[in-house]
């Protein structure tokens, strides 16, 4: 992110990706990262389900909550991501006991950094979802995916579109 | 649904029913999201004729609408006959080869229908399936590992020992050459998506030098057809985009393992599960998420590495948790193959609900239990199985091959086995003061009847006092959407059975329900033979109750009769509860945070896959019996247990476990021994060692390690690599799904 936000490539592209927020054309990019047992698996059982949700996200599977490090998340952001959700067992669920609880840390961690760029709170969302939880998997999607919506582009996202 | 989902042009869906028989486990939910979704209109009632309309050439099915109580002409492109399950054509000739015996429709008869799941006639010969009778695929598939069970008492003290590897690893070096297979999965997949475009983009992404598509990635020809490309093309990596990998990887990793070429270089990408199936109404977004998640996937491929199984050992002995008829099944079928199973139960006493005074008779065939429990429990006996009864299990750690178990009661111990069975059973629902039951003497819940049964079978006596007539009301604690709870599946055959009883007696019997769901074999039979014995039955509407009348005791039960469409009130002065079934507790919670087997919204243990695999949790090594899955009745319990042994002894045969190599890795060069992963780590995995240059550093014991990769986001000098899921690999997935599309 070496551009300047001033140069006038950055405000034409940003101004684009704008105009069409406005004009209701624009679809917001979210990174889902789900655990093996629970969140993923309540994905799979609203697609048993034929549950349907807006399709604006992309799942990566890792094992365990406990996996998802703060690099995953900016990683996320740095590319253009407008939302970034984390989920995982909810506590007491874990597969490997706390790794849950660990995810909170990582957690709170990314969310300063999340604060220090200047990003919005709202594009990142912790959530714990069960393997039987279909329903509000699709709930939480169609939820957060209204919530970045909201929120438009992310700046980093107009920032990256001119580069 | 389905019809809606590929033809969102389709205007209308009638469907036309007599009793909805959504009884399976999830089943109720789904008619009623159906209903929500206004997928269909439900109709009560048998078309009288269907016409074919000569002006435009469509069809008019003229039914009388037995609940609105009016004729209606349905108009309709397409009528859908949903016709019955009929015996195989040769089903009695192979009957009579085998010596076996057929019912008066053709279907192979059960030894005992209340109780035998898989035996015929004549020992050694076992029968699945809807061979038997009409059957959901749940059921078949429990049903054909309880039938593999039963052969293995016939194949005592085998054991496997693993054969050498004979098959030589591929040379999988070099930079990578990615394959890509597209599955259709018939129309799931390619009914929304369009399979060759995505074909098309794989071969546009970097290092794919292959994609195609397939009818079937999992059937056998899309299997051989993985392993030619794999050869032609000489790949190192492959890319398989189908449905969900928490069911279907094994399959594909297996296939890979069989050619030498390593496993864990497979990656699957999930366009069924969470695209076409989640997406339907949006195909065109639902494309762009295909394409990019294909990306996705290649892109991780390309930074997978081979890595080899380990092996841990695996105690060859197995606790089955509960002393229910489910239990009795599964310690009898594990400990008559040899292996050394104990059975646990709290009660001082075995057999669960078929033991006195809880069940007098078995439906269809009016068996004692007493009986059925007796022969039952002689097997028990002669197989040589542990039995501790007045036990709790008071703490299980460990993993599959080694669970540590500890026992509390009459033994305390530390016991060690490499598979457990859950068996607990469920609980019948509380009324909780509904219908008058706890204020009202002479209203009771159909197991209160049962034991009312036992005291004086041919002049029952409720109250002191003999009843004249009596009332059931079904579903009390069933199919209540507030509380997630489905169809019990066990209490019209009961409540009919019952019925049936008591208008022996001279007693004047009224059946009030919602769907009469006669499922069970002989069941139908039942219902035939109490309508014609005068019990009556009294339809009421969903979301509405009986009202039970009197002061003190029942006099009469109203209610509005939704085929008469008029208000009734019919005397009573017994009225019957029939409760179903919930999750028994404090056990539920209990083993669930123990061992992390997931539980359903229902509040039942959720089995691994409803249909692939039932008996199965997702925790390897932990397997459910019985109603700890779901509401059942005698003999699907007994065909579970006998599955669920079967299940457990595929681990048990060996002595070795097989070990996920997607485990931590520290880098000693870079760890700084600040012993952070030490401490994180709940399975003691990590522990510093000395190096070889006397300095120290983390080492993750690969045994130990369950791959859960906490301690790889963890380390504050990024030391540690989580194998199969490492940084490069998730930053490569990042990357590749904003590297086409953020500019669009």
């Amino acid at each position: 992110m070496t551009t300047s936000s001033d140069s006038p490539a950055t405000k034409e592209a940003g101004a684009t990706l704008l105009q069409r927020h406005a004009a209701s054309a624009w679809n917001p990019h979210i990174v889902v990262f789900a655990c093996n047992w629970c969140s993923y698996a309540g994905a799979d059982t609203a697609g048993v389900s034929r549950i349907q949700h807006q399709p604006h996200f992309r799942m990566i599977r890792v094992m365990c909550s406990g996996r998802i490090q703060p690099g995953f998340v900016l990683r996320a952001f740095e590319k253009g991501a407008d939302g970034v959700l984390v989920s995982g067992c909810h506590f007491g669920d874990c597969h490997y006991i706390f790794g849950n609880e660990r995810a909170v840390e990582q957690f709170e961690k990314t969310m300063n950094v999340v604060k220090l760029l200047g990003l919005e709170q709202g594009r990142l969302r912790l959530e714990w979802i069960s393997a039987a939880e279909g329903v509000r998997f699709a709930q939480v999607i169609n939820e957060f995916t209204d919530q970045v919506r909201e929120l438009g582009p992310s700046p980093l996202a107009i920032k990256r579109a001119a580069i | 649904m389905l019809v809606r989902q590929h033809d969102p042009e389709v205007e209308e869906v009638t469907i036309l029913y007599t009793d909805l028989r959504a009884f399976g486990k999830g089943f109720d939910d789904f008619l009623q999201r159906s209903r929500d979704e206004k997928s269909a209109t439900y109709v009560r009632g048998r078309p009288a004729k269907i016409e074919r309309v000569p002006e435009d050439d469509t069809l008019e099915v003229f039914v009388e609408d037995t609940l609105g109580h009016q004729q209606k002409r349905i108009p309709a492109d397409l009528v859908v006959l949903s016709v019955a399950a009929a015996p195989n054509d040769g089903a009695i000739k192979l009957a009579d080869i085998l010596g076996i015996e057929t019912n008066e429709y053709g279907f192979i008869d059960r030894r005992d229908p209340a109780v035998s799941a898989v035996e015929t006639v004549r020992e050694g010969i076992y029968v699945a399936g809807s061979a038997v009778g009409p059957q959901v695929i749940p059921d078949c598939v429990a049903q054909a590992s309880a039938t593999a069970a039963r052969a293995q008492l016939f194949l005592t003290g085998h054991r496997v020992t693993e054969e050498a590897k004979t098959v030589e690893p591929m040379d999988l070096s070099g930079p990578p050459r990615v394959g890509v297979m597209v599955c259709h999965c018939g129309i799931n997949i390619a009914g929304v998506l369009d399979v060759e475009d995505l074909v098309e983009h794989a071969r546009t992404v970097p290092d794919v030098v292959v994609a195609k598509n397939h009818q079937f990635a999992c059937s056998s020809t899309g299997q051989d057809e993985l392993v030619e490309i794999i050869r032609e093309h000489n790949l190192n990596r492959i890319v398989v985009a189908a449905c969900t990998p928490r069911t279907h990887e094994p399959i594909f990793r297996e296939t890979c393992a069989r050619i030498g070429f390593n496993p864990y270089l497979l990656e699957m990408v999930n366009i069924r599960d969470q695209c076409s199936w989640v997406h339907a109404r949006q195909p065109a977004e639902a494309q762009v998420k295909a394409r990019a998640l294909i990306r996705m996937g290649v892109a991780r491929a390309r930074h997978l590495e081979p890595l080899q199984e380990g092996e841990v050992p695996m105690t060859q002995a197995a606790l089955v948790i509960g002393g229910g008829i489910a239990g009795i099944q599964a310690a009898t079928d594990l400990a008559a193959q040899g292996f050394p199973i104990t059975l646990v139960e709290k009660e001082g006493r075995l057999g669960g609900r078929l033991a006195a005074p809880n069940l007098k008779y078995l439906y269809p065939n009016m068996r004692p239990a007493a009986e059925v429990l007796a022969a039952k429990l002689k097997r028990l006996k002669e197989s040589g199985a542990r039995i501790l009864l007045n036990t709790e299990v008071e703490n299980i750690s460990g993993f599959v091959g080694s669970f540590d178990v500890e026992l509390k009661g009459e033994t305390e111990e530390s016991l060690s086995v490499g598979a457990i069975i859950l068996a607990t059973g469920a609980d019948l629902a509380d009324p909780q003061g509904e219908y008058g039951y706890e204020k009202l003497a002479n209203v009771v819940t159909s197991e209160q009847l049962e034991r009312a049964l036992f005291e004086n079978e041919d002049a029952v006596i409720v109250d002191g006092r003999k009843p004249t007539s009596a009332a059931f009301v079904l579903c009390v604690g069933s199919r209540d959407p507030e509380a997630c709870t489905g169809c019990s599946r066990y209490c019209c055959p009961t409540a009919i059975k019952q019925a049936i009883h008591l208008c022996r007696q001279g007693i004047d019997t009224t059946i009030f329900y919602r769907d009469i769901r006669t499922i069970s074999t002989g069941a139908e039979e039942m219902y035939r033979q109490a309508r014609g014995m005068g019990v009556l039955f009294v339809r009421i509407p969903p979301g509405q109750k009986v009202e039970v009348v009197g002061d003190g005791r029942v006099e009469a039960v109203r209610c509005y009769d939704d085929l008469l469409a008029r208000r009734l009130e019919v005397p009573a002065d017994l009225v019957i509860l029939s409760v179903g079934m919930r999750a028994r507790q404090p056990e539920t919670d209990k083993f669930h945070d123990m061992l992390k087997t997931s539980v359903g919204l229902d509040g039942f243990f959720l089995e691994r896959h409803p249909e692939l695999a039932p008996v199965e949790t997702a925790v390897e090594g932990v397997f459910l019996a019985g109603t700890v899955q779901g509401p059942k009745d005698i003999v699907d319990s007994v065909a579970q247990a006998s599955a669920a042994a079967a299940k457990a002894s595929v681990f048990l045969a060996y002595d070795k476990v097989k070990q996920d190599p997607a485990v931590a890795v520290v880098d000693e060069a870079k760890c700084r021994a600040c012993g952070a992963c030490v401490d994180l780590c709940q399975f003691r995995a990590p522990e510093l060692v000395r190096t070889a240059d006397d300095t120290f550093a983390a080492r993750v014991n690969a045994s130990l390690c369950k791959g859960c990769g906490t301690c790889a986001s963890w380390c504050p000098s990024g030391a540690i690599a989580s194998k199969h899921f490492t940084d490069r690999q998730v930053h490569a997935m990042i990357d590749a799904f904003f590297a086409e599309e953020v500019a669009s």
